[in-house]
């Protein structure tokens, strides 16, 4: 007997699942996939294409913004031992006051004794520079200590001595004016 | 309407359109898929399990499907994977020493249905008799029509050899009807 399989009806002898059978398939997978991870809408994010441009600009804003805050931030004691001495500035505009001539002298007896009185805060004034300018040295070295509280201490009597000289410049009479021109600081009363 | 295979994929790409891709695919391919793992497994509620962890493992791994084959192909490799490491099991969990091509096609008998022809039954019997190479490439060539191109694909051997692997399949089958059938009637 010859067979040919080509020939047959190729059908599977196996009857046909039920109609259902795909739907619970179909169901059992989708619940054991999509239904463990649900689809959360996720918010679209805006997203900015950076251009090299606004790159550049925003580098330049930074560091910028970095070495004015740093400049801002550096300590104010240092900075004003840094500055020029008050003292200096007041002597540089006074004028220097002409010598009077031989024949005058006896006349102007009392002018003289006032001119002494005001050339006395010229010969201060060199021991004041040299002062001041000691101060200075005092402050540059003072910024190497390790220890904050000397170093806060060593500032304070160098500003104290600083007023003290230069209340010594003024003459009574100007320090007078100042005093009547100069309202009382009621606030400042209280915490003395 | 039916999707094309590329639809399918894409709807796979949107986290909204998942579910509908994936029921898409299933639309399209369970049936196909469903004999196809039948015919190895033969026994229905094994074969049920089969299709959906191939759907299931579809699903995992759509993302390393390349739109260079055919969603179909890729579909029957899994398949027929997932198939063979159920056949697998299923002989290594098998307790009794009986013989597991003589299993299979008791289980067959067992299967077949009550409007079934005695010849296909006969020829179902055949294909379990037949190495697992033979048997996967006779299934897909002969029930399915597959193209020698596309069965090389699924299996990953050359065409030749799945032409070889036919004839060989296709004489054994032709032999075993010959001298089992005539016996019978």
């Amino acid at each position: 007997m010859q067979i040919d399989i080509e020939k047959l009806n190729r059908k599977t002898p196996y009857p046909e699942p039920s109609e259902d059978f795909f739907k619970q398939m179909q169901a059992n997978v989708i619940a054991k996939t999509v239904g463990q991870n649900p689809v959360i809408a996720k918010k679209e994010t805006k997203v900015f294409a950076l251009d090299f441009k606004w790159m550049a600009a925003a580098a330049v804003i930074l560091i910028g913004g970095i070495t004015a805050f740093f400049s801002l931030n550096s300590n104010p004691e240092v900075s004003m031992a840094q500055q020029a001495p008050i003292v200096d500035s007041v002597y540089e505009i006074e004028k220097p006051i002409e010598k009077p001539s031989s024949g005058l002298l006896a006349e102007n007896a009392i002018s003289v004794e006032t001119q002494n009185e005001i050339s006395k805060p010229k010969h201060l004034k060199t021991n004041q520079t040299l002062a001041v300018s000691k101060s200075k040295t005092e402050v540059s070295s003072d910024r190497n200590m390790t220890d904050r509280q000397d170093y806060a201490a060593a500032t304070k009597k160098g500003s104290k001595m600083d007023v003290e000289k230069v209340l010594a410049a003024f003459t009574p009479d100007q320090l007078k004016d100042i005093d009547k021109n100069s309202e009382q600081d009621v606030y400042l009363d209280l915490y003395n | 309407m039916k999707l094309k295979d590329e639809e399918i994929v894409n709807l796979f790409a949107n986290p909204q359109t998942v579910e509908k891709g994936l029921r898409a695919m299933m639309d399209a391919y369970q049936s196909r898929l469903y004999w196809h793992i039948r015919r190895l497994i033969v026994d229905h509620d094994g074969a049920q399990d089969v299709l959906q962890d191939t759907f299931i493992k579809a699903y995992q791994n759509i993302h390393q499907f390349k739109n260079d084959s055919k969603l179909y192909t890729w579909l029957y490799r899994i398949a027929t994977n997932e198939a063979l490491q159920a056949l697998n099991k299923m002989n290594r969990m098998k307790k009794t020493d009986e013989d597991a091509e003589y299993h299979m096609q008791n289980l067959v008998a067992d299967n077949a249905g009550q409007d079934a022809e005695e010849i296909q039954v006969f020829l179902a019997k055949a294909i379990q008799t037949l190495p697992e190479k033979q048997k996967l490439v006779f299934n897909m060539r002969y029930y399915d029509d597959l193209p020698y191109e596309e069965i090389s694909k699924i299996l990953d051997m050359s065409v030749g050899t799945c032409k070889t692997n036919y004839h060989y399949a296709k004489d054994k089958v032709e032999n075993y009807i010959k001298d089992n059938y005539s016996q019978e009637f």
